[in-house]
């Protein structure tokens, strides 16, 4: 599980994902794709999913899978020592709402920040790369990430997005539910693979992970401070039902990740850090879209079919 | 330019994209490379370049449009660009006076928001000829942000859709909003897609200034064609000059 690996193999695309809201025709967008690909690697995926810890919920019918123990010590201090390291010179916000009702911003990384972590990652996320290119081989599907960034005058959504608090109040984690997206109603149009000849596109509501369609997912890598006690300093995510109220609350464990639809409603849980401790918590977040290649695929069973073996 | 020269350190094969008589002097006389190139393809450049090639002999001097030129010659250690004299000056404003280019560009773009805010306010419907006649006088002073700017209008009430339809095709919005969204460089993309496939060595590095001083991460264009292209390392680095911060890119080829 150390051993050290190539960089995995990323493919970008320009050109494929088409805008269906003129609202996010600017200057700031950017429709780059990145695709994972599988890759030749020296570690066995297979491997670390028999070794981790697994578990899934359901929150309104919706998935939230929790991978704990798949990443190396090594790896899990790497990330605790980069995230350290690093910088976050943005604040960042959970939506133009949320920011409007005075929510408190975290430190995110700007677009060179943003572009150096993810061209040329930690070794933990190298291996994060690496799990959804072998995924996206288990189940047929193109795994890449949303397109780059969707800007409108006021905010930018990133593909990427990267979050450092060392604090949050009861006021921001409710000011901050927020959805990803919301297949109801994208703003982008997705390429449908499976069909031959003339590009055509999902249109921007369908149901996520449905027959057919793409099953459009976040993954969210949690790095931090030695001195974070995450079963006590809160500033994990809590997940809601569609009522608003708390379904689940996962706590941020340094090198755990969470796999969960990006539609579930979610926020940054309060923080209840003593005065006296100086810590923070990261968070690293992979916006996904895992497209089927053959018809009458479902991607969200495909996925709870291959991960179940492991729970 | 002199502290850009300063950080690139050049050496080996050398091309200079656009005469500048005292960069190419500077370049022979300090630094001394392996060899030195220079395309020109402008017409105001053209005696100028010739002259001092008579002074320079060794150096290979080129006269052409870079399309028609580049294909001739070889891979290069480093390139340096530079754009037209105007645009350039352009640049070079933009290089040593950010803050002040940045509060032009401001404030041009206040004063039409402003106008903005003060017109939607206002219930009247406007003629054909009043929208005529503040084109003329004082939207085309700001042309990059009249689409937006007649959009609110017509959004507002204060002209209708088929005046808005009329207007946009008669001062040609459709390209005004490509203009807009595309970066200003375009053409120096497109440039440096063709130097990096054909005319850099690998470890070769290519340098030009940038049209103002924004990060290249922050322009989408330049990002997926350029930064995002895994045969060069894109890099930047900030430098001060008389208190004021500037960016040099650099792009190094490295597969």
């Amino acid at each position: 599980m150390d051993q050290k690996q190539a960089l995995p193999r990323l493919r970008k695309e320009i050109g494929s994902i088409i805008l269906l809201n003129e609202r996010y025709n600017t200057p700031k967008t950017s429709l780059a794709l990145f695709h994972f690909e599988p890759n030749d690697s020296q570690i066995s995926i297979s491997d670390r999913l028999e070794k981790c810890s697994l578990h899934e919920k359901k929150i309104d019918g919706k998935e939230l899978y929790i991978f704990d123990s798949f990443f190396s010590d090594a790896e899990i201090e790497n990330i605790r020592l980069y995230s350290r390291s690093s910088s976050f010179s943005r604040m960042s916000y959970a939506s133009h709402e949320s920011r409007e009702q005075g929510e408190e911003p975290a430190r995110s990384m700007n677009n060179q920040e943003k572009w150096l972590f993810f061209s040329n990652p930690p070794e933990i996320v190298k291996n994060l790369f690496a799990f959804f290119g072998f995924l996206g081989e288990k189940i047929n599907a193109d795994i890449s990430l949303l397109p780059w960034d969707l800007a409108d005058e006021n905010i930018t959504s990133s593909a990427v997005a990267t979050n450092r608090l060392e604090s949050a109040s009861k006021e921001s984690m409710q000011l901050g539910k927020h959805q990803d997206y919301n297949t109801e109603k994208l703003a982008f149009g997705i390429p449908i693979l499976y069909e031959k000849g003339e590009k055509k596109h999902y249109p921007g509501s369908f149901v996520n992970g449905g027959e057919n369609f793409p099953w459009l997912v976040s993954c969210m890598l949690y790095a931090t401070e030695d001195t974070f006690v995450h079963d006590q300093y809160g500033l994990g995510t809590i997940f809601c039902d569609k009522n608003g109220e708390v379904a689940t609350t996962v706590s941020a464990v340094n090198g755990r990740f969470v796999l969960f639809e990006g539609d579930i409603l979610h926020s940054i849980e309060e923080s209840h850090i003593p005065k006296e401790i100086s810590s923070w918590r990261v968070s690293y977040v992979f916006k996904l879209i895992l497209n089927p290649k053959e018809p009458h695929q479902n991607m969200k069973t495909s996925v709870y079919n291959f991960l179940k073996s492991y729970f | 330019m002199q502290l850009a020269m300063d950080q690139l350190k050049p050496f080996g094969n050398v091309l200079e994209i656009g005469f500048r008589k005292e960069i190419s002097e500077e370049l022979l006389l300090q630094y001394r490379p392996k060899s030195l190139t220079i395309l020109d393809s402008s017409e105001v450049q053209k005696e100028a370049l010739e002259k001092w090639h008579e002074l320079h002999p060794t150096v290979h001097c080129l006269y052409g449009s870079y399309k028609e030129t580049l294909s001739t010659l070889g891979r290069f250690d480093l390139i340096l660009i530079h754009q037209d004299k105007k645009k350039e000056d352009l640049e070079l404003y933009h290089f040593l006076f950010p803050k002040k280019a940045a509060k032009n560009l401001t404030e041009s773009q206040k004063m039409i928001q402003s106008l903005e805010g003060m017109m939607s306010q206002v219930q009247n419907r406007y003629s054909d000829g009043e929208v005529d006649d503040f084109y003329t006088k004082i939207g085309y002073l700001h042309p990059l942000e009249m689409p937006r700017f007649f959009k609110k209008l017509s959004a507002n009430g204060n002209i209708s859709k088929e005046q808005y339809d009329r207007i946009a095709q008669k001062y040609d919005f459709a390209t005004l909003e490509r203009s807009r969204m595309s970066s200003e460089d375009d053409s120096l993309i497109r440039l440096l897609e063709i130097l990096i496939e054909k005319q850099l060595v690998v470890g070769g590095r290519c340098f030009f200034c940038s049209t103002n001083n924004s990060s290249k991460y922050d322009d989408p264009l330049f990002f997926e064609t350029i930064i995002t292209d895994q045969r060069v390392e894109y890099s930047e680095k900030s430098v001060q000059i008389d208190g004021v911060t500037g960016i040099i890119p650099t792009i190094k080829k490295i597969i």
